[in-house]
């Protein structure tokens, strides 16, 4: 705590945008969760031919990571995370098949999942939109899964990350089992595996040998950012 | 100090009075409830509405908690697998921790793990139907009979067996905004309705408040020691919402019920509990007159007990702060005596304080833990002994 987030504004955005265009409304749309207006200003970005790329880094982003730190800072909380989560997605929904056709690929592929005997799921939902809006493809495997169901998904998938959710002391021994299980089937040098929940930390991390921990949503999307680039054993 | 009969020390310590022991509230949920009843040779191990207090008491608690609100009934209910279950409030509930599973598979599945070992699956009821999420669905719900017997009965039953010596408690959980989201509404339905349908959001708080303020008067007209409110609006790091958003849709109502249930029983005791960090609105609930109060998850975001206390400890009582998620399921003996000898230190010196686990002793807490929990507690809560004198 006591960090006061700023709107961090992209460098040279007015070069890559016609002359007289301004993302302020954007921004502000995001930051307030205004998904009708976030919509129209992103439509209005297609039809004025700026390129995908900028409407998501230059557009959507910077509201979109100012509320992520402000989350993190605990000055907003889940409702205005989630309203302005809801309008990041109704943006990249426009422009997201548009990336697609631009060759523009996913952050990486990511499978996430609240581990077998445990029904909490407000806390891995919140990661899920976080990695979406950042770029990720997420698979989210829902609550109660079993460790079978990570690992048919991840092979499945190809996945580059795989993230376990817990919120109970009894139910987060399943981490450390579903961790083993993916050794026994030859897939753990394939992805980078993330714990989270409340009774977790970075000691239970480590001792189960999962590669990072997420204390909160935003910084669990900052690892997993920074974990997909780490190198794997490559998915035939 | 001449031993207090546990009712007198429970009540007192709530006054923030002089006591001859810390008073003790020891909570189980089934699993470890029947490993450790089965150490002392106790057969009665209800839980939830069927409440049988045998063990807890034989292990020194000072007061007795019956529950009766929208989770007591759903989280002890017996379910069958892929069966929905609906309660009196029309929320449906299944069963966890057998995702796709027959009954077959799931005793084979059983049989395979380690009986009390540390990967058993405790299947654990929850809410998957909710009946409200809609104006329409507000307006033709009917609330559940706050006078029904069924409730009612056995606290006056427990009234009559214990009340001479033991401290009555009734838990009224979850009550206002957790009842809400994670029972009416649908979590992410009624943080997004926050903003979409606050009318919607109203009026579902306003008839829960209906319904609780008179299941409370109900309980206080049985002349019970405590009610108990539960709503969890905490999570491991900090709140779930803002705690302008609280005082917004929360406290005006729990004010409402609070000055409801004094009007009946003007010295009933109120209790707040919230999981996770709360501690943002510590002072609302002085504000609102609650005399005890949880304390934050001792892992989580505020884990300053000794600032809390020296903060708020002339103002409320406290009760919790013994660590259940890391500490009492996976700490050694030694480090288990240390945590209630900390918490001792942070919380008791200078009264004003019950021991108690933060939430429920759960099926992955070791015997021995709880053993060393037990003796540590004899051991450092006196006052007038170390650490407390």
């Amino acid at each position: 705590m006591g960090n006061v987030p700023t709107l961090q504004i992209p460098d040279g955005w007015q070069s890559r945008v016609p002359a007289g265009w301004d993302w302020s409304d954007l921004w502000v749309a995001i930051e307030k969760g205004k998904h009708k207006i976030a919509h129209e200003i992103v439509q209005k970005a297609i039809d004025a031919n700026i390129n995908p790329k900028t409407i998501l880094d230059d557009g959507l982003f910077p509201g979109f990571n100012l509320q992520g730190d402000r989350f993190s800072e605990q000055i907003i909380f889940i409702p205005e995370m989630l309203i302005t989560a809801r309008a990041m997605k109704t943006g990249l929904a426009l422009i997201r098949p548009l990336l697609a056709a631009a060759a523009e690929k996913p952050v990486g592929t990511f499978i996430i999942g609240t581990v077998l005997g445990d029904m909490h799921d407000i806390g891995q939902t919140i990661v899920t939109i976080m990695l979406e809006n950042a770029g990720f493809r997420v698979i989210n495997l829902g609550t109660d899964t079993h460790p079978d169901k990570f690992i048919d998904a991840a092979k499945r998938e190809k996945a580059d990350l795989v993230g376990f959710s817990a919120l109970l002391s009894t139910t987060i021994y399943y981490q450390k089992v579903t961790i083993e299980e993916f050794a026994k089937a030859g897939l753990r040098s394939k992805v980078k595996i993330l714990v989270g929940g409340a009774p977790t930390s970075q000691q239970w991390a480590d001792e189960i040998g999962a590669d990072g921990w997420g204390k909160d949503a935003m910084l669990a999307v900052q690892l997993a950012k920074r974990l997909v680039k780490e190198p794997r054993e490559a998915w035939e | 100090m001449a031993e207090l009969r546990p009712r007198e020390r429970f009540a007192r310590a709530i006054r923030r009075e002089k006591v001859d022991r810390v008073p003790t509230l020891y909570r189980f949920k089934k699993e470890s409830k029947e490993k450790v009843a089965r150490i002392f040779g106790i057969h009665g191990t209800g839980t939830g509405m069927k409440h049988d207090p045998s063990l807890e008491l034989r292990l020194g608690n000072d007061a007795i908690m019956y529950q009766i609100g929208i989770n007591a009934e759903f989280s002890h209910h017996p379910i069958a697998i892929g069966e929905t279950w609906y309660s009196d409030f029309k929320v449906g509930y299944g069963k966890s921790g057998l995702q796709g599973m027959t009954e077959e598979q799931h005793k084979e599945f059983e049989k395979t793990q380690e009986f009390w070992g540390p990967a058993k699956v405790v299947p654990e009821n929850f809410p998957k139907h909710h009946p409200i999420t809609s104006m329409e669905d507000l307006k033709n719900y009917t609330w559940p009979d706050p006078a029904n017997p069924r409730l009612l009965d056995p606290i006056k039953e427990i009234c009559k067996k214990w009340q001479d010596d033991y401290f009555i408690m009734v838990d009224l959980s979850s009550t206002l905004i957790e009842a809400a989201y994670a029972h009416l509404v649908g979590t992410q339905n009624f943080f997004l309705y926050i903003y979409d349908e606050p009318e919607l959001i109203a009026g579902v708080l306003d008839g829960l408040t209906e319904y609780y303020t008179a299941l409370g008067k109900n309980v206080a007209a049985l002349g019970v020691d405590l009610i108990r409110v539960g709503d969890d609006i905490g999570s491991q790091q900090g709140m779930m919402f803002d705690p302008d958003s609280w005082r917004e849709l929360a406290k005006p109502r729990f004010a409402y019920m609070f000055e409801q249930f004094r009007k009946v029983n003007k010295d009933v005791y109120l209790k707040f509990h919230s999981c996770g960090d709360y501690s943002p609105i510590m002072q609302d609930e002085v504000d609102l007159g609650v005399n005890l109060t949880g304390l934050m998850q001792p892992v989580g975001g505020n884990r300053d007990q000794a600032g809390m206390k020296k903060k708020f400890g002339d103002k409320i009582a406290m009760i919790g702060g013994l660590d259940v998620q890391r500490l009492l399921p996976r700490g050694q003996v030694e480090e288990v005596r240390e945590g209630v000898l900390n918490v001792m230190k942070n919380l008791a010196a200078g009264g004003g304080y019950i021991f108690s686990p933060a939430h429920y002793i759960l099926a992955d807490v070791p015997v021995q833990n709880i053993f060393a929990m037990l003796e540590a507690v004899k051991d450092y809560g006196v006052y007038g002994k170390y650490p407390l004198n």
